[in-house]
């Protein structure tokens, strides 16, 4: 068909889906780009036996990391010392896209810039007559591994906060100096998701 | 046409797609307003702003804004290290007005971080880290 179409056409068109190639290498790159989220035990284990396409497991990732789903802890009821119970909390470097929206790509964060830095706090939602209640545990920075879930141990009284609910606040750094953790002053991303400790 | 007319006409147009729309910003402004938030008032004109230097002990204001939230919880923790649960407000009832409010006594300088938990009639998994703001 190019051979009837005027040479001045064929130009613009070969311009045009120049351009949208272009575009569309931007496009699939931002869509890549993923930050971290805070996942149930399993939960990329069951994505992938269930879902075989990379790219599909992406889109399921971000989509369900908008939900705000509560993520609960079951432990064993029988408690041999209570001082050394802890519970094991898990994020996922690939937990959600960077972009808002897909036809919005370029409101996100640059595809460039990879997970740095975290660090993670479980706290009590409720505190008594509004008593500075410390942390449950927590992490100073870490710099962002290899691996796609890192599993942070966290050690206190479990059996005192079955099914009371708890914030889980993982803080992390896209981009920024890779040799250097944030400063008190920096101001970071971070996700909230509520824990609840409940029984086997 | 040559490449560096692709890249050209690319580059023009993704510099165009860079351009703030409306650089003013508005009250509630960047909000997503189908969540609660966090007020700057007990009228719920506008959001908490960062970086606030009210004395304790502070009244905190929740809104309810489009949400349809009819219960709701809130939290405000230190996120400045080590961190620290500071006040929370229980599960209560979205009163008709669609604004709670709690009190605080936030006295050490460092960053705060609100989260408010909230249910939209049976369906109670909805949460949402609001802001987080320094004191000075």
């Amino acid at each position: 068909m190019m051979h009837i179409l005027p040479s001045q056409l064929r130009t613009y068109l070969r311009g045009t889906l120049g351009c949208l190639t272009i575009l569309a290498q931007i496009f699939i790159l931002s869509s890549c780009a993923s930050k971290l989220n805070l996942v149930p035990e399993n939960y990329s284990a069951i994505l992938e036996r269930e879902i075989q396409t990379k790219m599909v497991r992406t889109i399921v990732r971000s989509q369900a990391a908008r939900l705000d789903y509560a993520i609960p802890v079951a432990v064993n009821p029988v408690v041999v010392n209570p001082d050394e119970q802890q519970i094991e909390i898990h994020w996922s470097k690939n937990g959600e896209s960077t972009v808002k929206h897909w036809y919005k790509f370029w409101e996100g964060e640059p595809f460039w810039k990879k997970a740095t830095y975290w660090r993670f706090a479980l706290l009590e939602q409720t505190t008594p007559s509004n008593k500075e209640t410390p942390a449950l545990c927590y992490t100073e920075w870490s710099k962002v591994g290899s691996d796609d879930i890192t599993s942070v141990p966290c050690k206190f009284r479990v059996n005192n906060y079955i099914g009371k609910p708890l914030i889980g606040s993982l803080d992390f750094r896209l981009g920024g100096d890779e040799e250097k953790a944030p400063g008190d002053d920096e101001i970071t991303e971070g996700v909230v998701r509520l824990y609840y400790i409940v029984l086997k | 046409m040559k490449v560096s007319s692709y890249v050209f006409f690319a580059s023009l147009m993704i510099v165009a797609l860079l351009l703030p729309a409306n650089p003013t910003p508005a009250a509630w402004d960047g909000v997503n307003n189908s969540m609660p938030h966090f007020g700057s008032n007990s009228t719920c004109g506008d959001h908490l702003a960062s970086s606030t230097s009210d004395p304790a002990p502070q009244t905190m204001w929740l809104c309810k804004r489009s949400s349809g939230a009819t219960t709701w919880a809130a939290t405000i923790a230190k996120t400045t290290w080590p961190p620290a649960t500071v006040c929370s407000l229980s599960s209560t009832t979205v009163p008709p007005s669609g604004i709670s409010s709690m009190g605080c006594n936030i006295t050490t300088p460092g960053t705060y971080k609100g989260t408010i938990t909230y249910c939209v009639g049976g369906s109670c998994s909805q949460g949402h880290a609001d802001f987080s703001w320094t004191v000075p």
